[in-house]
């Protein structure tokens, strides 16, 4: 079964803790032991696991993969806008999906961690795709 | 009929806009965005948009966008205004900055070729907007949008579309790559073409037998003034432009303002006058114009959005637009019934288009638009510039 759980980025860059969204499904589900699997269906946005707890270190995150990948002129993917280049490349450093166990009915997430959306080319009208792999 | 179209052809071209919209928009979206690199879109602080006719009529229709969309100034120029009275200061004032979009259907429209090449020599980026990829304006050019359509007889409508298309995605293009809107304000941007072709097929529907009984009504009147304010001037030029080309009465356009200083005082009641009057920056001056053209005895022909009351209330006729678009796209439709009616006054007066070329309307020895001795002594002298000095040739 995959979930098809749609919304909406408001920034350029920005990362959207979608952890309830996911909790929600993986409740829905009825499974109690298993894999759940977030995928970003996107090539300028992606999915990882990381701290919520405080919004500076999104900025962090953030600061960090536009020094990394810098929106410029020079990409030569042209027909798209340079944030959209950009975006192309920092979504190869951080993978479209994420999988997070599942214990008694819970996603098995460490203390600190959330389920993150990378938006890198918004704002835009996004999706992530669920699936629940029950243990047998 | 030689180089015009058949009787009628004027108003199947106008009923063709919207197919042309919804075919052409996604095609020259795609090509804007492959001629126009991110360099280039980065570092232009002033676009020059520039042409003759209906090109001209074209690039002031989509100023607007410019402004709004990409927050870049944008002069919509004659050719001869460019060429002549801007490029000189070109290269002093902008070097590398300006964007000179010189827009000639044929490519060969002498004041426009001649304001490519002296504002590449002056150091702008160039971009021919044409029809014809082997024509001077298109060889000239750092760049070329080939905005081609089927069908281009003249007088033209299909054409002036397919520029402004062209022009609304250069600014389009400029918004996105800047940063200026997103993404999703560009999906936004791209959805209200196909709007406008909508609102443009019920319009034709609605208005189209009012048009053609008015046609009739008033075929003998001594001319036609048409009023627009903003993008909407350029909507009021190029439908006079329809009336010289197809029927030849007298026909002026005129900025909604000006109307109230100069033609408000023509002797002779009764004259037509269009008053193109969307919502927008200027709605509220055309409602207060309107009222004077009333009391001076005008004959008021009102284009307007479909519920609008203040002008409908006291207008003669009324054309309604059948739904709402942003004001920069309005002249998307806004001038359809003026070309109707351009169309619709030739076939009452049975006169030919464009005189069929023919008496002194004859052009044995070319179009005396392509004339250009300027351009001609290229090869053997220096140009000159204002001042005297002499220009550097092309790199």
């Amino acid at each position: 079964m995959i979930q098809r759980v749609p919304f909406e980025t408001a920034k350029s860059t920005e990362l959207v803790n979608v952890t309830d969204f996911v909790r929600q499904v993986v409740k829905d589900s009825g499974v109690q032991e298993g894999l759940c699997i977030v995928y970003s269906p996107h090539t300028t946005a992606g999915m990882t696991l990381n701290s919520s707890s405080d919004p500076a270190t999104a900025e962090d995150i953030l600061a960090e993969f536009d020094h990394l990948v810098p929106v410029r002129a020079t990409h030569r993917h042209t027909l798209d806008t340079p944030a959209d280049a950009a975006g192309h490349v920092k979504l190869v450093l951080v993978g479209n999906a994420v999988h997070v166990p599942i214990q008694g009915g819970e996603l098995l997430l460490g203390k600190s961690q959330s389920v993150l959306f990378f938006e890198f080319d918004g704002p835009r009208d996004r999706e992530i795709q669920v699936q629940i792999l029950r243990q047998t | 009929m030689g180089r015009t179209g058949e009787p009628g052809h004027l108003r199947r071209q106008v009923l063709s806009k919207p197919a042309l919209l919804r075919e052409f928009t996604g095609k020259f979206d795609r090509m804007t965005r492959e001629t126009l690199d991110h360099t280039t879109s980065l570092e232009v602080k002033r676009v020059y948009a520039y042409g003759c006719g209906d090109s001209h009529n074209a690039a002031v229709t989509t100023r607007m966008a410019f402004h709004k969309w990409a927050d870049v100034p944008m002069e919509a120029q004659t050719s001869l205004e460019f060429a002549r009275y801007g490029t000189p200061w070109l290269k002093t004032a902008r070097p590398k900055k300006a964007l000179s979009i010189g827009i000639s259907v044929s490519g060969e429209v002498a004041r426009t070729v001649e304001g490519l090449a002296l504002s590449k020599e002056a150091g702008a980026y160039t971009l021919a907007i044409t029809c014809n990829r082997a024509s001077r304006a298109a060889k000239l050019a750092d760049m070329t949008l080939d905005v081609t359509v089927p069908e281009m007889d003249i007088p033209r409508v299909r054409t002036y579309l397919a520029t402004q298309i062209a022009l609304y995605q250069v600014a389009l293009r400029l918004a996105e790559v800047r940063g200026v809107i997103s993404y999703k304000d560009g999906r936004t941007i791209r959805d209200q073409f196909d709007r406008a072709a909508d609102i443009g097929e019920a319009t034709h529907q609605a208005n189209g037998e009012t048009v053609r009984q008015l046609a009739q009504s008033i075929k003998d009147k001594p001319g036609y003034l048409f009023l627009g304010g903003g993008p909407n001037l350029g909507s009021a030029m190029f439908s006079a432009a329809k009336i010289l080309e197809a029927e030849g009465s007298i026909a002026q356009p005129q900025d909604l303002e000006e109307w109230v200083h100069l033609q408000r005082f023509l002797k002779k009641t009764g004259m037509p006058t269009f008053l193109i009057a969307p919502p927008g920056l200027s709605y509220t001056r055309a409602v207060e114009v309107a009222r004077v053209i009333k009391q001076v005895q005008a004959y008021l022909v009102a284009i307007v959005e479909e519920g609008e009351q203040e002008i409908s209330a006291i207008a003669d006729v009324t054309l309604p637009v059948k739904g709402h678009l942003p004001e920069e796209f309005t002249p998307l439709v806004y001038s359809d019934a003026c070309e109707m009616f351009a169309s619709d006054l030739a076939d009452a007066t049975g006169e030919p288009y464009f005189r069929d070329f023919a008496g002194p309307w004859a052009t044995p020895d070319g179009d005396p638009i392509w004339f250009n001795e300027l351009l001609a002594e290229r090869d053997q002298l220096s140009l000159q510039d204002y001042s005297g000095k002499p220009v550097a040739p092309n790199a």
